[in-house]
């Protein structure tokens, strides 16, 4: 069972290990005045620049009602709800591409249809998003190995034990 | 015998739809010049003559120059002096003439790009100040300086060269060169660069009406999306549908030429993600801005179609960059992209640099390796990358059906006879010969043959010179920084 448990932690450690690597490709540090001139590839909140991104209100990030059920407990309620604003993944999102092409973009425009940034990962990876081929299929095989490694695995171990 | 009035009428209106249809036509495709330049602040610095030589090795018939205001002004304003006059004491255009005079000894046009602003000149203080950068500039004291630098080169001012090409700041978009981009969460660098240009213009054409004005040169991204900063300078609106807008730009923009560098963070078919960005294969959605500019009568032009230039384009190669491309694919991605601008309408593409930059401890992704040639201890040391030809001798191979199709340049842009061939078992082989034209463009289909497949290398031969073999197996797009 211990032996068990270690492989599945390997194997879920390599997935998520392998997932932004693909996904990101070899993006370089931030630090340089020659990043002006590299295409971000976006987090859930989208390309815009942030000095013109506006935040979501509570209101449409949260709900009415939890929004204002947070405001009605006093500043904290309020900051509570000003920071789950700014923390959404629709953050900024009003400037999305409209068109994108393989690569970096594929992922992004994948990660644009839904709310939810792991979502968009796990819908590319399974080759569902509407971006294309690319990296999707190769995500979607290395999910689909792991699987059938870790279920032969378990269906083995009876039998070995036999 | 005559046709009967009938059919006289048929044959007038076709031959009338004709002649307008021809009319209405942009010039033919393959009739299109692909001039080259390069630009590379760095080398063109360094006094050697050796740099224009091998600009102009490079098939170059361009180079840009930049020339810092802050350096050739005083640094503080005399209290009395005339700024409009390149004879004034207190400029200081002795480097300036040695680079364009070794420029033009080279046979090289070159093209002049006056950049940044003394700090009396500016408006604004910024964070940084570079010799590049400028804070809202004040468009007379700018326009005055640029008279002064058209009057010095206008060919006959104490045997200095004629200078017919001059920019205005460089990627005005960014808040690296050109400040302030907001004010108040609301763009304004797009209504200062304007004005900037507009006197800048008005300054340089009454040196001489032949000059001509590079305005813009856009970085592809930026602190306001060039895109974007275009519409807003030329007063337009709408993505799809540009148009007019009611207000604003009563007297047009004035300029010749519009400059972009469309950097892109993947291949030569890479679209950008966004809406306003500009990469090398989303030039169709500047060119389209650009004529509805053209035909709303906002730009004030010397042609009635704006051209378009590339004035900056690159990536970095490996070697010497990890982080670049390799140097198969540099070389290849090269040739490709001075074919998909082309066909994208632009007539003159700039290459940065000509050599690698020097790294001076800095991490590679930190500085620029994307020159033509890979960066020595001496110029003279430097040794020419694959690129360099592939530069020099543009030309590209795709399949298409169980043949392919080529389109080229010679390396002197001038007509000629083209050898086609294609790499077998048995070595290169003639498979056609293609005339190319008064520009050196050369272009064409060349049907089935045996020997052909999908990973057959191409080349083309003219007068003994041959291009860097192009194999018919595309590279697919993939995220490449353009400076690693």
């Amino acid at each position: 069972m211990r032996r068990c448990l270690i492989i599945c932690l390997v194997s879920l450690g390599a997935l998520c290990a392998l997932l932004p690597g693909l996904a990101m490709g070899n993006v370089p540090p931030g630090n340089s005045a020659l990043d002006q001139y590299v295409e971000q590839v976006p987090g859930s909140g989208g390309g815009k620049p942030s000095d013109e991104s506006k935040p979501r209100s509570p209101d449409r990030a949260l709900g009415s009602q939890h929004a204002r059920g947070l405001e009605n407990l006093g500043p904290a309620g309020s900051a509570a709800a000003q920071l789950a604003a700014r923390s959404d993944p629709l953050y900024g999102s009003g400037d999305r591409p409209q068109s994108s092409r393989g690569g970096a973009e594929a992922f992004d425009r994948a990660d644009s249809t839904t709310s939810s940034g792991a979502l968009a990962v796990a819908k590319h990876a399974l080759g569902l998003s509407d971006a294309g081929s690319g990296l999707g299929t190769l995500f979607g095989l290395v999910i689909a190995g792991i699987t059938i490694f870790l279920l032969a695995y378990l269906f083995s171990r009876p039998r070995r034990a036999g | 015998m005559r046709p009967n009035p009938k059919c006289r009428g048929a044959i007038v209106s076709i031959t009338a739809l004709i002649i307008l249809g021809q009319g209405g036509a942009p010039p033919a495709a393959a009739a299109r010049p692909l001039v080259t330049g390069i630009s590379d602040p760095g080398a063109t610095r360094i006094d050697s003559p050796l740099v224009f030589s091998r600009i102009r090795d490079a098939g170059a018939r361009f180079v840009e120059i930049p020339a810092f205001w802050q350096e050739i002004a005083p640094a503080t304003e005399p209290a009395s002096w005339s700024a409009g006059d390149p004879a004034d004491p207190n400029y200081r255009w002795t480097t300036l003439d040695a680079i364009v005079g070794r420029a033009v000894d080279a046979g090289l046009t070159p093209m002049v790009q006056l950049a940044g602003a003394p700090s009396w000149a500016e408006r604004c203080k910024f964070g940084h100040s570079t010799l590049w950068a400028a804070c809202n500039p004040d468009p007379h004291a700018f326009a005055q300086f640029a008279k002064a630098a058209a009057r010095r080169y206008e060919g006959s001012f104490e045997g200095l060269p004629r200078v017919r090409y001059w920019e205005p700041q460089n990627e005005p978009n960014l808040k690296l060169f050109f400040n302030p981009v907001f004010r108040h969460g609301k763009p304004v660098s797009p209504t200062l660069y304007r004005s900037l240009l507009n006197q800048f213009t008005e300054a340089v054409k009454s040196v001489d009406q032949s000059n001509r004005v590079v305005a813009a040169g856009l970085a592809p991204l930026g602190t306001m999306q060039p895109l974007r900063f275009a519409r807003l300078l030329l007063c337009m609106a709408g993505r799809r549908h540009p148009h007019r807008r009611p207000s604003g730009c009563q007297g047009g923009v004035h300029f010749d030429i519009f400059g972009i560098h469309p950097y892109t963070t993947g291949g030569p078919t890479h679209r950008s993600s966004g809406r306003d960005t500009v990469a090398i294969a989303d030039l169709p959605k500047l060119q389209r801005l650009l004529r509805a500019a053209d035909r709303a009568g906002v730009i004030k032009s010397s042609s009635r179609h704006t051209p378009l230039w590339i004035t900056e384009f690159a990536w970095d190669s490996k070697p010497p960059d990890p982080g670049g491309l390799p140097m198969r694919i540099h070389a290849r991605w090269a040739a490709e992209a001075i074919y998909r601008a082309w066909r994208a309408g632009v007539s003159h593409f700039f290459w940065f640099e000509l050599r690698d930059e020097a790294r001076n401890g800095r991490p590679f992704n930190e500085t620029i390796q994307s020159g033509l040639y890979l960066r020595g201890p001496m110029i003279e040391s430097d040794r020419p990358k694959r690129t360099l030809e592939a530069f020099r001798f543009p030309f590209v191979a795709f399949k298409r059906g169980k043949g392919f199709s080529i389109w080229g340049r010679t390396p002197d842009s001038e007509a000629g006879s083209v050898r086609i061939l294609i790499h077998t078992k048995r070595g290169w082989h003639k498979v056609d010969r293609v005339i190319a034209n008064g520009s050196g463009i050369f272009s064409g289909s060349v049907g089935p043959r045996r020997g052909v497949g999908p990973h057959t290398l191409v080349r083309a031969v003219y007068r003994g010179e041959g291009a860097v073999p192009f194999s018919l197996h595309n590279v697919k797009d993939f995220y490449q920084p353009p400076f690693g």
